[in-house]
């Protein structure tokens, strides 16, 4: 590409991204900047247009020469800076960077969407964002670059935090040469976190390339063509192929409240001999009508495959079994452990419910049986979402001889946002989530069908094949010592 | 509920890796003097949050004390109204939610003398053990006026509801390890007592002892919310997490600290109270000596109650009390008189409602300290605070000494500034270095530019709630954030001896600065005496 700096709208400006400038302005539908959480002061919104044209803006993000992209942003602070000095600030703009976020989009349009759900954690994580996104038109489009800093105003009415935005576009073709525009742009020494919101990335180009950089991968399992075969994958693939690359998933994050209600039930000393005496756990989790067909049990197996990891729960050869049933659409998931001489079953078991996640958990129930005399009453322990609006959750217990005890807690849904707050928070490796994820590989690997059809859920598919030249490429190698934030 | 069992205790397995902190044990919260103005504003609304963001026991329960005769409806309905009002999470938004946090409430009318109310309240809380399966843990939290502290404690020991055997407090970390005890009574009993500790060193040491003829040091929490603030732990990580600041944090290259507390507000509702204590009890004993020791301390051995603390109080027994003579030298008071604040005209000191026309209680101090040991023998801390300044404003300045050589001679010595290190605590929280950089030009001409981290503008969140943290902590038995019995007796001690001194000088002649201005003449003639200005902050 030629070095120079395309100004807005001027001519020879990329076509892509802006070009198809308008005046809906803030607050038209879709726009990533909300009203509200727009700076008073320069703010250069977003304005990667989607192809159906419904999200178009003024105040184009500056296309730029890959290759002159750190300048450009040196002048866009500068720009941000006299914005602020014009206002009256007596602060100089302050460019703390925490960490870089390189986010994968496949379209224009998701995007918007993912830069949608950064925005509104600037504050936090104030990152250099690196969006990689495909045009979905123009598959010989060739790498391409553009500029932005974002200012987000506190919703308290604090100062406002900048993030630094660049946008490395190219078309289904030029795919392969993304990873090469990237690595340049990343703030020297700061972690790099990869996002990739949509799918399975092990088998993509941009990942593939980018993956030595990276200290943290995040991945969404509720969004996998295919959760169990990839979840079956990952679970051994990401120990033998990039060890040093610390992976995580925002359906776990989507996990954790229901891991802190259910480990509350054992906080009281007198309470944790029951996690002893389990004797079955039945999950539910939502099957939602608009996504009817496409059954993700990603979360109820790491639910279940943290159970059974931290309470040393053992698998074994097809411990996973589908049970079809005149009743429902949906096969029950049924698996078997053991602890020492104690069986355990685990059934996963779809319920029909509105949620905002395909395959969110509805709920848990661990159930002691009672035994012999002398030992401990039965009991169950279930956290059960409730039926109403209002965002709550029932935990109960009941046991043998006493009357049951019930508690209603907040359980506010988790946005997208907050999810990836939280994922950015750590830099190291989960080892928690890493151990649940073994044990789901082993169940998945342990599949028994016992019906007499195929179940039509139940597809194991490892994606898009790869090249032999490909699975030859090193991976996995070390990465340098990554300097922890406060607190961290 | 179900049956305690007598089997051994293992740490809960399922706890592990979670990244929200630790929930305490289940446990009841006894919170005397309930119906006063922190329960409702502070401590209600604190509680509630923590319960609506799962950071309490599913069966934690509160039993309120108060004088005041009130039925249960009342008393639920009171609480909610509080709640409503200050917390950030709104009962009324999930009434659910709010049905189970009431469903733990209760209330105990007594008078704070009376025996029979503890024998009340002791039965009471046997009933919600039984009922609620809270294992006899209990949090005593003394929200009352300080003249009732002894009667309490006392109580609370003849009734027989401090002394379990005193369990072996668990590590300060937050990681609460319980031992393998068979058989016995592993649950515990803590007290919260909230400031004033005292109003002098007698006193102090009187309350003390007082308190320890009933509990164990370990199950004493005294609080001192600036520690639950966000900003002041951040001292410690700023200290302690940068390996770059502990070679020059010394005399060797530190010329002085400044501490200020500056607060554009008067007394405003607290006339009774403050005109009994004043400036340098209702701040400098307490939350700037707190300052001065997270700044000097050496590095502790962990991050932890006891290391923590031993550190601090040896920075304490550092500092030598001052001689009547020395008092003279060493401090200022000051009392404000009408002026003017943001534009608007402000009353006097004197003219403040329930303030008598001709007190002589100080509205701003200053002092300085040394601190006797080989890391700062001979830099002096400056501490100052002041109602009625023109802005509010807490920070500390390190400022250390300038460039031995004055190399660049387009510039006068007298215009090299040293550099400064300031650690903004409030409003706005940062860390700024100030040093010197070349002028755009031909010659080499310096001027001093500011480097600042604002932590508000790198990181755009709101701190959490002081009380939140601190009663989470006392909960969980982490007493790091907490002041500890020889930390209160040393801070007493050489505020006691300011005290002294003073009522022997004859006080000065108040008012002796104008509202809005940054306190009285003699300040500033004070600190020049050493070559010295105080920052204009």
């Amino acid at each position: 590409m030629a070095d120079t700096i395309n100004a807005p709208g001027a001519p020879g400006a990329p076509g892509k991204p802006g070009a198809d400038t308008n005046s809906n302005g803030l607050g038209s539908p879709g726009n990533p900047v909300p009203d509200d959480m727009a700076s008073a002061i320069d703010v250069k919104p977003y304005t990667v247009a989607d192809h159906d044209n419904t999200t178009v803006d003024s105040g184009a993000a500056i296309p730029v020469a890959v290759d002159y992209v750190e300048a450009q942003l040196v002048e866009l602070w500068r720009d941000v800076a006299m914005a602020a000095q014009a206002m009256g600030g007596s602060q100089s703009v302050t460019t703390a960077q925490v960490l870089n976020l390189v986010v994968r989009a496949k379209s224009y349009k998701a995007a918007n969407s993912h830069v949608e759900a950064i925005e509104l954690i600037t504050g936090r994580h104030p990152s250099r964002v690196i969006v990689a996104a495909t045009d979905q038109e123009d598959a010989e489009m060739p790498v391409q670059a553009w500029v932005s800093i974002h200012c987000q105003l506190p919703p308290s009415g604090g100062r406002q935090v900048c993030c630094e935005l660049v946008t490395v576009a190219a078309g289904s073709e030029s795919e392969r040469r993304m990873a090469a525009a990237i690595i340049p742009l990343l703030l020297p020494d700061l972690p790099v976190f990869c996002w990739w919101p949509e799918g399975d990335p092990f088998d993509e180009y941009v990942f593939r390339n980018l993956s030595d950089s990276l200290n943290r991968l995040i991945v969404d399992s509720a969004h996998f063509e295919s959760p169990e075969g990839t979840l079956s994958k990952m679970s051994t693939q990401l120990k033998t192929q990039w060890p040093k690359l610390a992976v995580t998933d925002i359906n776990w994050g989507r996990l954790t409240p229901w891991r802190e209600m259910v480990a509350g039930f054992f906080d009281a000393p007198n309470m944790r001999p029951y996690l002893d005496r389990i004797g079955h756990v039945n999950i539910e989790y939502a099957l939602t009508p608009e996504h009817h067909g496409h059954v993700n049990r990603a979360q109820a197996l790491l639910l279940a495959g943290w159970l059974a990891s931290r309470l040393g729960w053992e698998t074994a050869d097809n411990i996973y079994q589908l049970i079809h049933s005149e009743t429902s659409p949906v096969p029950r998931a049924h698996l078997t452990l053991r602890s020492g001489k104690r069986n355990i079953t685990v059934d996963l078991n779809a319920v029909s419910r509105k949620t905002d996640t395909p395959g969110d958990i509805y709920s848990i129930r661990l159930e002691v049986p009672g035994a012999q005399p002398g030992s401990i009453p039965a009991a169950n322990f279930s956290v059960s979402l409730t039926d109403r609006e209002d965002a709550c959750a029932v935990m109960r217990v009941e046991s043998e001889g006493s009357s049951a005890t019930e508690r209603t807690i907040q359980l506010q849904p988790l946005t997208e946002s907050d999810l990836l707050d939280e994922e950015l928070e750590v830099y190291s490796h989960d080892v928690v989530y890493e151990d649940a994820l073994s044990v789901v590989g082993a169940f998945i690997r342990g599949t028994k069908h016992t019906s007499k059809s195929t179940p039509m859920s139940h597809k194991v598919s490892s994606g898009e094949p790869i090249s032999a030249a490909q699975a030859q490429q090193p991976r996995g190698r070390p990465q340098g010592p990554i300097s922890r934030g406060p607190g961290g | 509920m179900v049956t305690v069992l007598g089997t051994p205790v293992v740490e809960n397995p399922l706890r592990f890796g979670l990244r929200m902190r630790r929930t305490p044990e289940p446990c009841v919260l006894v919170l005397f003097g309930i119906t006063g103005d922190l329960a409702h504003r502070k401590l209600l609304p604190a509680l509630y949050n923590l319960s609506v963001e799962r950071r309490l026991p599913g069966n934690f329960s509160l039993v309120g004390v108060a004088r005041r005769p009130l039925s249960h409806e009342d008393f639920i309905n009171g609480v909610k109204e509080s709640v409503e009002k200050y917390a950030r999470n709104k009962p009324s938004q999930r009434p659910g939610v709010w049905a189970s946090f009431a469903q733990g409430l209760s209330y105990v009318q007594s008078n704070f003398d009376d025996p029979e109310g503890y024998k009340k309240l002791a039965t009471q809380l046997e009933q919600v053990d039984q009922e609620r399966g809270t294992l006899g843990n209990r949090l005593y939290y003394l929200s009352t006026p300080p003249d009732a502290y002894p009667v309490i404690v006392q109580n609370l020991g003849a009734a027989g509801l401090a002394n379990t055997r005193p369990v072996a407090s668990p590590n300060g970390n937050g990681s609460n390890i319980h031992q393998p005890l068979p058989q016995t009574d592993t649950s515990w009993r803590r007290i919260i007592v909230e400031k004033p500790f005292g109003h002098d060193l007698p006193s102090a040491q009187q309350l003390n002892r007082q308190i320890s003829e009933v509990f164990q040091e370990d199950q004493i929490y005294r609080i001192d919310h600036y520690l639950g603030k966000e900003t002041v732990q951040n001292i410690l990580v700023f200290r302690f997490a940068n390996g770059i600041w502990e070679p020059i944090w010394s005399r060797r290259y530190i010329d002085s600290v400044q501490i200020t507390v500056a607060e554009s507000l008067g007394v405003e509702d607290r006339a009774s109270y403050y005109d009994n204590a004043g400036a340098l009890r209702d701040m400098l004993q307490n939350h700037m000596m707190q300052l001065l020791t997270l700044v000097a301390m050496e590095p502790p051995t962990a991050f932890e109650a006891q290391s923590v603390r031993d550190e601090k109080a040896k920075v304490l027994r550092a500092i030598k009390p001052f001689t009547p003579a020395e008092v003279a030298q060493n401090t200022i008071r000051g009392q404000y008189g009408p002026g003017s604040i943001y534009g608007k005209p402000v009353p006097g000191y004197r003219q403040e409602q329930g303030v008598p026309p001709d007190s002589e209680t100080e509205t701003y101090v200053a002092a300085r300290f040394f601190v006797d040991n080989w890391r700062w023998s001979g830099v002096p801390f400056y501490l100052r605070h002041g109602k009625r300044l023109p802005k509010r404003d807490t920070e500390i300045a390190i400022q250390f000494k300038p460039a031995p050589l004055a190399l660049f001679q387009a510039t006068s010595a007298d215009e090299l500034q040293p550099n400064v290190l300031v650690l903004h605590i409030q409003p706005d929280e940062g860390i700024s270095i100030k040093f010197e950089s070349k002028l755009p030009g031909q010659e080499i001409r310096l001027r001093s530019v500011d480097m600042n981290f604002n932590y508000g503008a790198s990181f755009g969140v709101e701190s959490s709630d002081a009380y939140e943290r601190l009663l989470s902590d006392a909960m969980i038995g982490d007493s790091t954030l907490f002041t500890r019995r020889d930390e209160v007796e040393l801070m007493w001690q050489l505020a006691t001896s300011i005290l002294e001194g003073w009522k022997r000088i004859p006080p000065p002649t108040f008012p002796n600065y104008r509202a809005g201005s940054w306190g009285p003449a003699v300040a500033d003639d004070f600190i020049a005496r050493d070559g010295r200005t105080w920052r204009r902050v």
